[in-house]
């Protein structure tokens, strides 16, 4: 099956034709000072008390009635036969349809999929979980065979984390990213495959908690979900909660700076891959510009995961009653996520829009012989973004510092949790100095790719 | 626990099937996987009659077995302004620009030239597409 890939053609490009043009200056500059204003404001103005600490009672409960739908079987079992039927018509397309750039798998998987996840997380919460056809399957199989989804043939281990998530986070931006033949049907199928195999035995042997831990999907969805407005006490009340609020209740697991390294170091690296400076070094160095683009993703993921590793740790924390100081990066991680979302808006914002809207054209026409199944044939891309790069520079700038302030909020209120009162104000600067560096190197990349 | 090994066979048995499915899967490979692209011929320069509009950026692009010139240069031009690219190849290959839909352009061995323009605002690359190599960067504004 891979041979059919290697063949003398070798396009070196993804999805998606026109890329943005690069953000002017004076918003770039604009941009980062106004980063580097709010944050001392905040380090030297903001609140002395954690407002965010032990916010896992707080919220407020749904009306009763739409928590009771909600929280109901029919409910839950309409969305997982939603993903169900969308997984379905995506297998169609990607075991049947043919190997063409206008078959709608690599649209769904790179755009509706993986960019589409930002904006519906941050709206409606876990939705992954809710949709994910293999947390259904594994239900499914769970039920037939006269067992709970949950109790597989042993614990799943603590301390592995979130780690498998992280990986598999990896594994989707390195096929995304880096593999030159991430838009041919082969490889796509093949991760797939894996994906699904994976899934599937690992719930099987640990129950849904390896969902939970390993999906790199549902991992990444229910991380962005802690910055929507919905949440479950620990009884399990559904509840409305400042964003603030819910992202304070991430749970420091391990492997949660994997997850969050990978995903803001893919982003960025995704930015400097197209730089002419780039692509200019990898092709003069010879052939093998896959081994190249590996190690340059692996490196721009660490990068982000020793520099955040680092600056948190240099914080000072009591001794006796603080948290260990291994601890402190997991523990502040929960920060970084709301530059991420800033900056994966701003890196795909047209991206998702255009090729979004391609997609949903595409979608009618899985067999790509000219039908219009879904009755979406007949629309056309509308590209007021693209032709209006000043407003969606704006809007790439803006969102990047919304982002920055939340995190930066949000790095303060678990300071002044962890930190001592001598402390609070001096140990907050790493944290700081490294946050306000994240921001300035996405607004850089913007400006400069 | 008489369910969880029956219930790792099913699991198993569908992640086997998962697997089988991406070997056998139909679909008819074209190699190129450009339908919707619009495709274009360079016109060899000895039948080119008219000389590129004054307003047109004149890009030469030279081709040869295994490198190109320019490589990956930024050039700056304007919406819907006439781009004539001039080829000189020594064999025939594909100019790829890399605007939505993407133009693929064919071009013949020797010297040949095409004219494009971009009608929205974006970084656009161009590329050799059987050498996998970059020509230009088009900044349109």
């Amino acid at each position: 099956m891979v041979g059919q890939l290697i063949g003398p053609v070798v396009p070196m490009h993804g999805l998606g034709g026109a890329k943005d043009l690069p953000i002017p200056a004076p918003l770039a500059i604009a941009g980062g000072t106004a980063a580097l204003v709010v944050s001392f404001c905040v380090l030297v103005l903001a609140w002395r008390r954690p407002r965010y600490a032990g916010t896992r009672g707080s919220g407020r409960p749904l009306p009763s009635g739409l928590a009771a739908l909600i929280d109901s079987d029919g409910w839950a079992w309409a969305l997982r036969l939603l993903g169900l039927v969308a997984a379905g018509w995506f297998g169609w397309a990607l075991v049947a349809g043919p190997d063409l750039v206008t078959n709608p798998v690599f649209g769904s998987f790179y755009v509706l999929l993986w960019v589409g996840i930002v904006p519906a997380s941050l709206l409606f919460g876990r939705i992954f979980r809710a949709l994910s056809p293999v947390r259904t399957i594994n239900l499914l199989f769970a039920r037939a065979t006269g067992g709970e989804p949950s109790n597989g043939v042993t614990a799943y281990p603590a301390w592995l984390g979130s780690w498998p998530a992280a990986v598999g986070l990896f594994a989707f931006v390195w096929l995304e990213l880096v593999n030159p033949h991430s838009a041919y049907i082969g490889p796509v199928r093949l991760w797939l495959a894996v994906y699904v195999a994976v899934m599937l035995i690992g719930s099987a042997v640990f129950g849904d908690t390896w969902l939970s831990r390993a999906d790199p999907f549902e991992a990444y969805s229910d991380l962005l979900a802690k910055l929507s407005p919905w949440a479950r006490r620990e009884d399990g009340t559904l509840v409305w909660r400042s964003p603030l609020a819910n992202l304070a209740t991430t749970q420091a697991r391990p492997g949660l700076v994997a997850m969050v390294a990978v995903l803001f170091g893919s982003t960025a690296f995704d930015s400097y891959k197209d730089t002419p400076r780039w692509v200019n070094f990898v092709t003069d160095l010879g052939p093998d510009v896959e081994l190249l683009n590996t190690l340059a993703l692996v490196a721009f993921c660490a990068a982000v995961g020793f520099s955040f590793t680092i600056a948190t740790r240099t914080t000072s924390v009591d001794p006796e009653t603080g948290p260990e100081h291994r601890a402190l990066p997991s523990l502040l991680a929960h920060s970084v996520v709301p530059i991420i979302v800033g900056y994966m808006t701003a890196h795909y914002l047209s991206f998702f829009v255009e090729q979004g809207q391609t997609t949903l054209i595409q979608l009618s026409d899985p067999m790509v012989s000219g039908q219009n199944l879904l009755g979406t044939a007949n629309w056309t891309v509308n590209y007021w973004l693209s032709f209006h790069p000043t407003v969606l520079a704006s809007i790439k700038v803006l969102a990047v510092v919304i982002g920055h302030i939340v995190g930066v909020v949000a790095a303060h209120d678990r300071a002044l949790e962890l930190l001592p009162k001598k402390h609070q104000v001096v140990g907050q600067l790493g944290l700081l100095v490294i946050m306000v560096v994240y921001t300035a190197t996405g607004l850089y990349l913007l400006f400069g790719s | 626990m008489a369910h969880a090994p029956r219930r790792l066979l099913a699991a198993a048995l569908t992640a086997a099937l998962a697997v089988a499915l991406t070997g056998c899967g139909g679909g008819s490979t074209d190699a190129a996987g450009k339908k919707g692209d619009v495709e274009l011929t360079a016109t060899p320069m000895a039948q080119v009659t008219a000389t590129p509009p004054a307003d047109a950026k004149v890009i030469a692009v030279t081709v040869g077995k295994d490198s190109v010139s320019p490589s990956g240069t930024q050039v700056q031009v304007k919406r819907n302004q006439p781009i004539v690219f001039q080829i000189d190849a020594v064999e025939a290959g594909e100019l790829h620009v890399h605007s939505s839909p993407a133009k693929a352009i064919d071009f013949p061995a020797g010297k040949s030239q095409v004219q494009i323009s971009i009608d929205k605002p974006g970084l656009i690359e161009a590329e050799i597409e059987n050498l996998g190599k970059l020509v230009v960067q088009l900044e349109v504004r």
